[in-house]
């Protein structure tokens, strides 16, 4: 602990002039905590506004939508576009599929990326820089370029229209992920692993019981943004899955159509807002999680 | 020491297990193609609304041995399935852009089929059919490669007569077709702008949806054409050509109508003109549909397609049908699909919804005829059937690409950056640009 | 014989690093190898008639106007979005990171347009950014300021930005995640020797989570480069538009290259944008690590610690 405190002083700026502090000092508990609430309020103006409006818009007639001059509140709350995007379609359903691929990538991207990382954190091998060069150049292929040759070879070993694809892909982790990971365990003390090695403990041991419960935060953030993406995700599905078992990510943009297959924005706006709930819940309950990691507990002075 | 070890023995049991089960479920759900023996899973590329699950199961029961799985209609996974070599047995498809695939001999020459079928002849078909005929130099003649499944001429007018009364302006002929010239002038009568916005739009041209098919309609009633003979060159720079780009300008900068400068929210006239904020429409029959329910707007009336010149000419600027790749693994089962869906129940369900006009002339007698303003739009189509001609189409340009191309330089042209007589020689230039490499690639 | 015990053996790093070494090899590798050989053809995507054609599409490349001015644009692009987006995010997660009340609701309600998903995300923005019956040009109406064509020329380009920030709930999460991580006492040691408020931030937080730091601009550069879904939504067609309906100052480099893909159906000149545009990615970010070394702080930094051996 004291050679990390040395380390940290040493790289504050040495000169810092005697009277900054005396200055600092009085400023401390009289921190107006009002100007905060304000500016939050202000980003949630921001943030939530264009949300106000898809809810509204879901709320609306297809009349009252393209309006003119604006309605802000439709005259009446259409609740009957919530249950026909509900019901035109087998909401449910791809709900589900959704959820499985969702949760099933997202477990096994997280533990992958996370060994992964903790190698190239730290463990030392020849060849370990320019493998991780090469993990940072795989984040910036767009995904595009691999499309067509990806399709080709799901098609060519029957995984077209399964989910298969997804396991192997959540198998050989996110260069994103891996990154992330491999920042974060790079930011824990050496001490860690010293008492443990010298018991005579394996790597994986040590990655498993100490490691892994410290990176909590980092496993839930990368649960919870692969998730995210995975719930979003259309080009995947849109171009492996067939109507029976694709998600909702892409059943959104295929159905609440009028004959002509024009898509009826009010109905649509209400799926989306159904679409959007599930990912803020999960965020809503995981976020305390976020708690203040004990690191420094770990290694008493 | 033993709890560590214990707790990582229990942590990888789980994990094996869900992995397991994950993966178990995940071969499970992946509905498999071809179950028992002698069953042929069709795959159809559709959009999701296209084929409900009574007519699935109708199909079935009808066609024992066949079974039916829906691929979503995207047309990049539709490439993709024909680039790896693995298309869908049958899929959706616009007889306008169609020459693109079968140019490329993606198709399937349907003719044989159409012989020898009980229920769907080729003298049944409508002219609109054509467009998906290819004789290896151009479209419109030559074997068929698909069957449109229901069709619009779709440079005719549609019109809110209760704006019209508040402004004063006499309904439009139902025989007659009235000049371009006319049509703008009376827009800007029927528009209203108050203050720097528009309330009222005069006149919507569904801007986002084709341009290049009013103006090859334009070019046409003056009894020329935008490509040459062989749909390998554009020319813009045509008097007629012009005299369409130059009314697309005025129309633009008058304001009279939304342009992609000054766009509707959701892309298309519709929810404008139900909320009574647009005048006229230019939409085919189709657009009627939706107009059947008894809260739907009541004071509409259809008109012909306006005219630029001394030829009558009514387009359909797309013909939805379907075709049958000619890699396709159940060519045989995919015809009797298309014998269901263009022939059978589901035909005459769309017939009778009014939401388009059937492909096969047998069929023209089911088109609803209830309310008046039924009767009076299937009038204007018959007057209309006579001159109605299919849009040319080359398959060394895709459609996405002629429609971008032209609305970039209109929209250069309605701020003023350059003249109409520029925008349509840049415009020629690039476009033909692209053709050439896309008879480089067709070879 | 026991072997010779060592700290570090080879043969565990491999073995940590197995499952993406292999999933690279086989979903990454032989498709970018498929798309250099699809870049030395003019392949249009669907049909099996192509020829090969060489070095040509690179050729043609270098010396197309429209690839160039793309690519000034998305520099131009990614050099005021990122700054923005990590220094707006470390923001926002300094703000909730304290006790405030109902800070799980801020924090969800950060997060919410991260989780927003495309289709929606294009309906609202038009609604709001709708000329004539857009929201934003209402409140201004109201503030009496004529209404602004936000999805057009030029003005498109901002909006664009303002659609970007929207998104930092997304890097707030990860920044928090960080701040997290950052040990309490250090920071009361600071404070108790006398620090002021910015001093702990500047010269305790930021180099503890400086790793973290680091990781949010080296992929906020990348993502900024690949930005393309966004331009789709801002334009004027219903929901997610056709590639060539973008105004000319959201074309940026992928958006140019779907462009070419799709609209031009020109996959072997598109594969050859890619794969230039993939080495002037890979070169930014080469300079990016090179940098990192004099600010990036590692608690455990193996290879600075064989370089601080050798010396």
């Amino acid at each position: 602990m004291t050679s990390t405190g040395t380390t940290t002083e040493e790289r504050a700026t040495p000169a810092a002039p005697t009277t900054r502090r005396l200055k600092d000092a009085s400023r401390s508990k009289k921190r107006p905590v009002a100007t905060i609430y304000i500016l939050i309020l202000l980003l949630c103006v921001f943030f939530v506004g264009p949300f106000v409006w898809l809810v509204l818009a879901a709320l609306k007639t297809p009349a009252e939508w393209a309006s003119l001059p604006i309605r802000i509140l439709p005259e009446d709350a259409q609740w009957n576009n919530f249950v026909a995007a509900f019901t035109d379609m087998n909401f449910i359903g791809y709900a589900g599929n959704s959820l499985f691929l969702a949760t099933t990538y997202s477990v096994l991207i997280t533990l992958s990326s996370a060994a992964v990382g903790f190698g190239f954190a730290r463990l030392r091998a020849p060849g370990k820089k320019a493998l991780f060069l090469i993990v940072l150049a795989t984040m910036m292929i767009p995904q595009i370029l691999t499309l067509l040759p990806t399709y080709i070879l799901f098609s060519r070993i029957g995984l077209v229209n399964t989910y298969w694809p997804w396991i192997l892909w959540g198998l050989a982790a996110s260069p994103y992920m891996v990154f992330l990971f491999r920042q974060f365990f790079s930011s824990l003390p050496k001490e860690l692993e010293d008492a443990a090695i010298i018991d005579g403990a394996g790597w994986f041991r040590i990655f498993a019981t100490i490691f892994l419960p410290l990176s909590r935060p980092v496993l839930i953030t990368s649960f919870l943004l692969s998730f995210t993406w995975t719930w979003g995700d259309y080009i995947a599905p849109a171009l492996l899955l067939d109507l029976d078992n694709t998600t909702l990510a892409v059943a959104i943009t295929a159905f609440y159509q009028d004959p002509n297959g024009n898509t009826i924005p009010t109905v649509q706006a209400a799926a989306a807002v159904m679409y959007i709930i599930p990912v803020l819940l999960i965020f809503f309950f995981t976020q305390r999680y976020f708690v203040r990691s004990t690191v420094s507990s770990g290694v008493k002075g | 020491m033993t709890t560590r070890a214990s707790l990582i023995r229990r942590g990888a049991i789980v994990l094996g297990a869900f992995v397991t089960t994950s993966a178990l479920l995940a071969g499970c759900t992946g509905g498999g193609s071809g179950g028992g023996s002698g069953e042929t899973t069709l795959d159809v590329m559709v959009g999701a609304q296209d084929l409900s699950d009574e007519q699935i199961a109708e199909f079935e029961a009808d066609n024992p041995g066949i079974k039916i799985n829906v691929v979503l209609y995207d047309a990049t996974r539709l490439n993709t399935m024909l680039a790896a070599g693995d298309p869908p047995d049958i899929t959706f498809g616009n007889a306008v852009g169609s020459a693109n695939f079968n140019a490329r001999g993606l198709a399937a020459d349907l003719t044989p089929y159409l012989k020898d079928s009980n229920v769907l002849k080729e003298d049944d078909l409508q002219p609109v059919n054509d467009a998906f005929r290819w004789d290896g130099t151009k479209s419109g003649d030559g074997p068929i490669y698909g069957i449109v499944k229901d069709w619009s001429q779709d440079n005719a007018l549609w019109y809110n007569t209760a704006l019209f009364d508040a402004a004063g302006v006499p309904y439009l002929s139902d025989t007659e077709a009235i000049s371009y010239d006319e049509l703008l002038e009376i827009a800007k009568k029927l528009a209203v702008v108050e203050g720097g916005t528009t309330t009222v739009y005069g006149l919507g041209m569904e801007w986002q949806w084709s341009l290049y098919g009013p103006i090859a309609a334009m070019v046409a009633q003056q009894g020329e054409s935008l490509f040459n003979d062989d749909l390998t060159k554009v020319d813009f720079t045509t008097p007629a050509a012009q005299r369409a780009l130059q009314w697309f300008v005025d129309y633009g900068k008058s304001g009279a109508g939304p342009t992609s400068l000054n766009p509707l929210p959701d892309g298309s006239d519709f929810s404008t003109f139900a909320a009574e904020r647009m005048a006229i429409t230019q939409d085919g029959y189709w657009f009627g549909g939706n107009f059947a329910g008894d809260d739907a707007l009541q004071t509409v009336r259809f008109a012909p397609a306006p005219t630029m010149g001394d030829t009558p000419v009514a387009m359909s600027f797309g013909g939805a049908g379907l075709w049958i790749p000619e890699q396709a693994k159940h060519k045989d089962a995919a015809w009797k699909f298309m014998e269901y869906f263009m022939a059978g129940p589901p035909a005459e369900a769309r017939a009778s919804s009014g939401w388009g006009l059937p492909s096969l002339k047998s069929l023209a007698d089911k088109l609803p005829q209830e309310l008046p303003y039924q009767q009076q739009a299937y009038q204007v189509v018959q007057g209309q059937l006579e001159h109605t001609v299919p849009l040319p189409d080359s398959p060394y340009i895709g459609a996405g690409l002629l429609q971008d191309t032209i609305d970039k330089y209109l929209q250069q042209a309605i701020k003023g950056e350059v003249s109409v007589q520029d925008a349509g020689a840049k415009l020629t230039d690039e476009l033909n640009e692209a053709l050439a490499q896309g008879v480089d690639q067709v070879g | 014989m026991a072997r010779k015990w060592t700290r570090y053996p080879k043969r565990t790093f491999y073995a940590f690093v197995a499952p993406w070494a292999l999933g690279f090899l086989l979903l990454t590798a032989a498709p970018m190898v498929y798309g250099f050989l699809v870049s030395l053809t003019n392949f249009d995507g669907s049909s099996p008639r192509y020829k090969w054609v060489g070095l040509n599409n690179y050729i043609e490349l270098f010396g197309d106007p429209d690839m160039w001015a793309a690519l000034a644009r998305t520099l131009a692009f990614t050099v005021i979005v990122v700054p923005l987006t990590v220094g707006g995010s470390l923001g926002l997660a300094v703000i909730i990171n304290r006790r405030l009340r109902a800070v799980g609701l801020w924090r969800t309600v950060f997060f919410l347009p991260s989780v927003v998903p495309v289709v929606a995300m294009a309906i609202m923005w038009k609604l709001v950014f709708n000329k004539d019956s857009g929201i934003l040009n209402a409140i201004l109406g109201v503030a009496g300021i004529p209404p602004v064509a936000w999805l057009i020329d030029p003005v498109v380009f901002y909006s664009l930005i303002i659609v970007m920030l929207w998104g930092l709930g997304g890097g707030m999460i990860i920044m928090l995640a960080a701040l997290q991580g950052v040990p309490v006492e250090l920071e009361e040691a600071a404070r108790i020797d006398g620090a002021g408020r910015w001093a702990v931030f500047r010269h305790v937080t930021i180099p503890m989570i400086s790793p973290i730091l680091f990781f949010q601009i080296v992929t906020g550069v990348i993502v900024a480069l690949q930005v393309f879904v966004q331009p789709l939504l801002l334009t004027n067609s219903a929901g997610i538009s056709t590639v060539g309906g973008v105004p000319e100052s959201t074309t940026l480099y992928m958006v140019q290259v779907y462009q070419e893909f799709f609209l031009s159906n020109r996959f072997g000149y598109g594969s050859a944008m890619l794969w230039v545009f993939f080495l002037i990615i890979l070169g930014l970010t080469l300079i990016l690590l090179r940098s990192s070394r004099s600010w990036v702080y590692y608690e455990v930094d193996t290879d600075a610690e064989r370089e601080g051996a050798a010396r």
